[in-house]
């Protein structure tokens, strides 16, 4: 069912209770202001990831040779891959001390098997290394932050009934704080409930990957660069 | 029911209250429509049934009740009927000369009844069965007639005489020193002779811009003698806004300095009982001399009630004078009361109507109009905070019954329409609906929740249902 972002705003107004549902309707003022509030509250969600409630995956092809790449609205990246043809490569995600600090070769072409993401404005920055060979299809999985929205936006399109219903609570805070007024005891209550439940809704993958000091196979070395190109194993701890 | 937050307040709603409206709705548009109070409560005006139809042609013009005679006397059209009231059949018992326009009556202590219509005056002898118009000459326009002490008594709208009739003779009216009166204080034509009840032998001579006080001394040259200490300063704008009962005389009264007002004269001498709100109201008529006025008792309050009839006014207010406060009453369709003309004739009250040409039955007990629903309506005074500060305002509420005695409990669902004004009574929201419990369960606590963010809040309430509203003050609980 249709439910556009001008909905959600008339309904945050009546949870805050700031505008009577019974005996009056949203000022056109009202609203245009509940939207820039709406558009802070989605906006916001970029600083505080678990209550963003989707992954995301987000392709884009690789460049020969180029390191950096801009990825809008990332936020919370959480698996790189890239696909030569149908085959996906496995990636690993390098801290910043390690991937910004650390001896290399920087003019090294071959398959791109290390990654690390800066967050910038609008999205993050994605650096891969090696230098990438081919046009790979790169794919990340992540957080992404919400775009803004519209008074005639459908959010039925964008967000589950759950999502949209703690929207509102949340937009309701909003309201009452631009007013200067409490937001009604027991919609306080409900906010924080939605908020816990929804944090938890999307959590980030804790599971355990083990890297083992004692592995068989070799660092990274001049030799793997030059003579494997990326192809052969190595250790990339 | 809601939590409420630390810094929650309650505002007293002054649910039992009059029409008190201000000069401007800023000050406030407090109104009640349909509803009186008692013991601080509000509690129902009067509805009315039709006992009698008399004409569906012309329209009731005066009423008048003999309990000498036992009989009611209505003018309806040009036509005078007899009514038995105990058993509502009617008698034709003559025609007068004009079809509309005011009709006043008196009786005498012989068996006279004198109907004038400011043309003629008419005499119905009961005793003799006549209906007789009396020889008036050509310089004797009568006015509002009374009766004291033997003889009818009439201003002349010609001049600025009064006239009295022969001792019990309604049928002469001599034309010498002995039987026509003067006015004398203001040059002003005299407009009605009222005795004063309660006093004796006074008698207010009330022209257009000042009243006498004259008293029937027994003087030999004119039985009246006109106090020489003593006049108001108010005459009347129009003789049908006239009426006494108890120990008063109250009229729509107006001079050439002021606009009208309504004035009071009783034993504590004369007073203007209207307030600013009303007086603005007053001041603001397009045909203040379309007008009606009557005394009449509901359940022992002395109600005064004066009606604008013309389209342009439109509305009718009723001063308690128990209470001391003003009400508005209406039609069902918001329109003026209909009721013209009041008496009280075994132990009821009848009126003629401006509605039509027949005889009704006003009561307490009755609670439509004749079958139709009765818009009762309370809008308190504003809500608002000493610094007018905003608020949200959580809930109203206030205490009511309703659906008794005599609602249908089959189809009548009893209800409450709840509107608001938050930019100071200058509009008001779309109407809310609030169904009342079944008669059975008596619950009887309105509550209404949320009603927004204001600075200044008028709820208005309209009660609907043909059963008994009776209701008391409340609180609006707001928090910041």
């Amino acid at each position: 069912m249709t439910y556009l972002a001008r909905e959600l705003i008339a309904d945050a107004y009546y949870l805050s209770a700031i505008v009577s549902k019974s005996f009056q309707t949203v000022s056109g003022e009202q609203e245009s202001s509940g939207l820039r509030l709406l558009n802070v509250v989605l906006g916001n969600k970029a600083s505080d990831k678990r209550l963003i409630p989707y992954f995301s995956q987000y392709t884009v092809n690789a460049v020969i040779g180029q390191e950096q790449y801009f990825i809008p609205h990332l936020i919370e990246p959480e698996t790189f891959t890239f696909n030569i043809g149908p085959i996906r490569y496995q990636t690993s995600k390098t801290a910043r001390n390690a991937y910004f600090g650390s001896a290399r070769a920087d003019n090294v072409k071959a398959l791109p098997l290390r990654w690390h993401t800066e967050r910038t404005l609008g999205g993050s920055n994605l650096f891969v290394y090696f230098l990438p060979t081919g046009v790979y299809v790169f794919k990340i999985w992540g957080k992404f932050s919400l775009d803004d929205v519209a008074v005639n936006t459908d959010l039925s399109t964008l967000f589950d009934t759950y999502y949209t219903n703690y929207l509102t609570y949340e937009l309701a805070q909003y309201i009452c704080d631009s007013y200067g007024v409490p937001l009604p005891p027991n919609v306080a209550t409900n906010l924080i409930a939605l908020r816990e439940r929804t944090r938890d809704e999307s959590p980030i993958d804790l599971s355990v990957r083990k890297n083992s000091r004692f592995s068989r196979q070799f660092g990274l070395n001049y030799g793997q660069i030059n003579l494997g190109q990326g192809w052969t194993p190595f250790n990339s701890m | 029911m809601g939590k409420r937050s630390q810094n929650h307040a309650d505002l007293p709603l002054k649910m039992v209250g009059s029409t008190s409206f201000g000069r401007y709705p800023k000050i406030s548009i407090e109104e009640t429509y349909n509803f009186i109070i008692s013991d601080e409560w509000l509690v129902p005006s009067s509805g009315f049934k039709k006992v009698l139809e008399i004409s569906r042609i012309d329209q009731g013009r005066g009423i008048f009740a003999s309990d000498k005679y036992n009989h009611l006397v209505v003018v309806i059209g040009n036509e005078v009927f007899i009514i038995d009231t105990s058993f509502f059949t009617k008698i034709s018992i003559g025609l007068i000369d004009t079809l509309v326009g005011d009709v006043f009556m008196s009786e005498n202590h012989k068996s006279q009844i004198a109907i004038c219509d400011k043309k003629d005056i008419w005499i119905f002898d009961y005793a003799a069965s006549t209906f007789t118009k009396a020889n008036l000459g050509t310089s004797f326009l009568p006015g509002y007639i009374d009766f004291q002490n033997g003889r009818f008594i009439a201003p002349n709208l010609l001049d600025q005489t009064w006239r009295l009739s022969a001792i019990g003779d309604g049928l002469t009216w001599p034309f010498d020193s002995h039987s026509v009166g003067t006015f004398q204080t203001k040059g002003d034509l005299p407009q009605a002779c009222i005795r004063v009840p309660g006093g004796g032998n006074q008698l207010l001579v009330i022209g257009n811009i000042v009243t006498e006080l004259w008293t029937d001394v027994g003087a030999q040259l004119f039985p009246y003698q006109r106090s020489s200490a003593y006049n108001i300063d108010y005459g009347c704008i129009n003789q049908a806004t006239i009426a006494a009962s108890d120990k008063f005389v109250i009229w729509l009264a107006a001079n050439e300095k002021s606009g009208p007002a309504i004035m009071l004269f009783g034993q504590g001498g004369f007073e203007q009982i209207s307030n600013d709100g009303i007086n603005f109201k007053l001041a603001s008529l397009k045909h203040p001399e379309k007008s009606y006025g009557f005394l009449f008792k509901q359940d022992g309050h002395l109600i005064y009630q004066l009606t604008f009839y013309d389209a342009e006014d439109n509305f009718t207010y009723a001063f308690d004078f128990n209470t001391k406060a003003f009400f508005s009453f209406t039609d069902e369709k918001m329109n003026c009361h209909v009721a013209k003309r009041v008496v009280y004739f075994d132990n009821t009250y009848y009126f003629v109507s401006l509605a039509g040409g027949d005889l009704y039955e006003l009561n307490s007990e009755y609670l439509t109009y004749d079958g139709e629903v009765i818009p009762r309506i309370r809008i308190p005074p504003t809500l608002r905070l000493p610094d007018s500060s905003p608020f949200i305002a959580n809930n109203l509420t206030f205490v009511i019954e309703q659906g008794q005695p005599n609602a249908d409990k089959y189809n009548d669902v009893s209800r409450i329409d709840v509107s608001c004004s938050y930019d100071g009574g200058q509009s008001f929201s779309g109407n809310f609906g609030v169904d009342m419990n079944p008669l059975a369960q008596r619950k009887n606590r309105v509550v209404v929740w949320n009603l927004g963010l204001a600075n200044e809040l008028i709820p208005q309430f309209r009660f609907w249902g043909t059963g008994r509203f009776v209701v008391g003050n409340g609180a609006l609980s707001i928090y910041q």
